[in-house]
């Protein structure tokens, strides 16, 4: 009979537990503002921890509050946002998404110091001299980015430097993180287009000293390959007057 | 055993974290940010004294009256995990600023060995009410100082430089060992 006492006795145990903790989220009942969960539902639910929260559910605690704005959500799309501002009843604005930007287009123009055998990683290959490559600020080429991105938005791209998929990027900056030669950058489009260029910018020495900052590598690129109206579209895109006229005729090289 | 001893003994000497090497999971775990190490000490020094107190009611009043004292592990797994709930139910009512304040650490202590090493430990000595009480508080207290002190030390860890494969974790392993062979120097003085 000694083994029905035991069964008894952890009968009764958890009863009175069970008893107990019911009776206990009863009475210590906290009110919690119903909104929260509503938040959260329309919320991508990855808990990436892009919006700077500790995860989805401390994201809607903040925008209940009024200490995040509704696009808090970096995941999420227009819509989502547009349906937690219903839920808040306020405007849902018009925030910028960020992206994330790729600073270096030199890749594998640039010559190699050194024959690299090793881990496949960049941080393990900036730890030797600071890279492989004569540059000292480009791109390793090793893709710690591109292992780093959970949304398949970075693939290595055909010269040796990371491509960003701008449909599928959502502005995580895992990939800024991971990076040992700050090479990727999260910011807005406008941050881009306001962004002067410094004197460690990784651009053609033509490009760092043009007063308009204009693409320069880009545009003689595109009249190279005889893409005229794309030439003038590159000069236009930074050209503060819009005024200038680009003048080209075959046989003759193009100024201003 | 005077209370003295009890409390020298359960702070230093039988140190739960260094010596005994119970609880070593949020020893590693909490003990990266001296912010969290201070959180999780807190929580640990008010559920393992409620846990210490109620366990021996149990073992007393129920376990040893009916003959149950082989169910206690399984007994004391229950009371603990319920009484964790309970306690942070109540906390989230009634004080909710050392709710906020003890956060995360408070449902992770349900599974803690540390408290339920303590308890046994408690009732294997035969200890007293009052005895129980100040064991149990020694021994709460002997872990916060320890991951306290973990914390310190693996804060500056942070900023010095260590070899890639040792980071993190592994050299945190190895501090853990010097810092209990330290504590031994506390063994004899009882």
């Amino acid at each position: 009979m000694l083994s029905l006492s035991a069964v008894l006795f952890m009968l009764g145990l958890g009863a009175l537990c069970g008893v107990v903790l019911s009776a206990a989220s009863k009475i210590f009942y906290v009110y919690e503002d119903p909104r929260i969960a509503e938040v959260e539902f329309f919320m991508a639910g990855a808990n990436c921890g892009g919006c700077g929260y500790a995860g989805c559910s401390a994201a809607a605690v903040a925008v209940v509050a009024g200490e995040a704005p509704p696009s808090a959500c970096i995941v999420a799309d227009a819509e989502a946002a547009n349906n937690i501002a219903a839920v808040m009843g306020v405007d849902p604005g018009t925030a910028e998404p960020l992206l994330s930007y790729n600073t270096c287009m030199g890749g594998d123009r640039a010559p190699d110091k050194y024959y690299y055998m090793g881990i496949n990683s960049c941080q393990a290959l900036a730890t030797l001299y600071g890279g492989k490559r004569e540059c000292p600020v480009g791109c390793l080429g090793l893709g710690d980015c591109v292992r780093a991105c959970a949304f398949d938005a970075l693939k290595m791209g055909p010269h040796g430097y990371p491509v960003v998929d701008e449909i599928k990027c959502v502005g995580c900056g895992a990939c800024e993180k991971v990076c040992p030669k700050d090479i990727m950058e999260i910011k807005t489009m406008s941050q881009k287009l306001l962004h002067l260029n410094q004197y460690d910018d990784r651009i053609a020495p033509c490009q760092q000293t043009c007063p308009a900052e204009i693409d320069i590598p880009r545009y003689i690129y595109q009249i190279k390959n005889g893409d005229y109206e794309g030439a003038v579209n590159t000069i236009r895109e930074r050209n503060p007057t819009k005024s200038f006229a680009v003048i080209l005729r075959p046989g003759l090289s193009p100024s201003l | 055993m005077g209370y003295m001893e009890i409390i020298i003994g359960g702070i230093f000497v039988n140190n739960i974290l260094l010596a005994q090497f119970l609880g070593n999971c949020p020893f590693l775990g909490t003990s990266k940010k001296m912010e969290t190490a201070v959180g999780m000490a807190m929580a640990v020094v008010f559920v393992l004294v409620l846990a210490g107190v109620i366990t021996w009611l149990l073992y007393a009043f129920f376990l040893v009256p009916y003959k149950l004292v082989y169910m206690r592990t399984i007994a004391f797994i229950l009371v603990i995990a319920s009484l964790v709930q309970f306690v942070e139910m109540f906390l989230k009512k009634s004080i909710p600023a050392l709710y906020a304040g003890l956060g995360i650490f408070l449902p992770l202590i349900t599974t803690n060995c540390a408290v339920f090493g303590a308890c046994i430990l408690n009732i294997d000595k035969e200890l007293s009410f009052m005895k129980t009480l100040v064991q149990s508080t020694a021994y709460a207290m002997g872990f916060g100082l320890a991951l306290i002190l973990f914390a310190g030390v693996r804060e500056r860890i942070i900023l010095s430089r260590v070899p890639k494969p040792l980071q993190d974790t592994s050299i945190g392993l190895v501090t853990a060992g010097i810092l209990s062979l330290t504590f031994y120097a506390f063994k004899g003085m009882i």
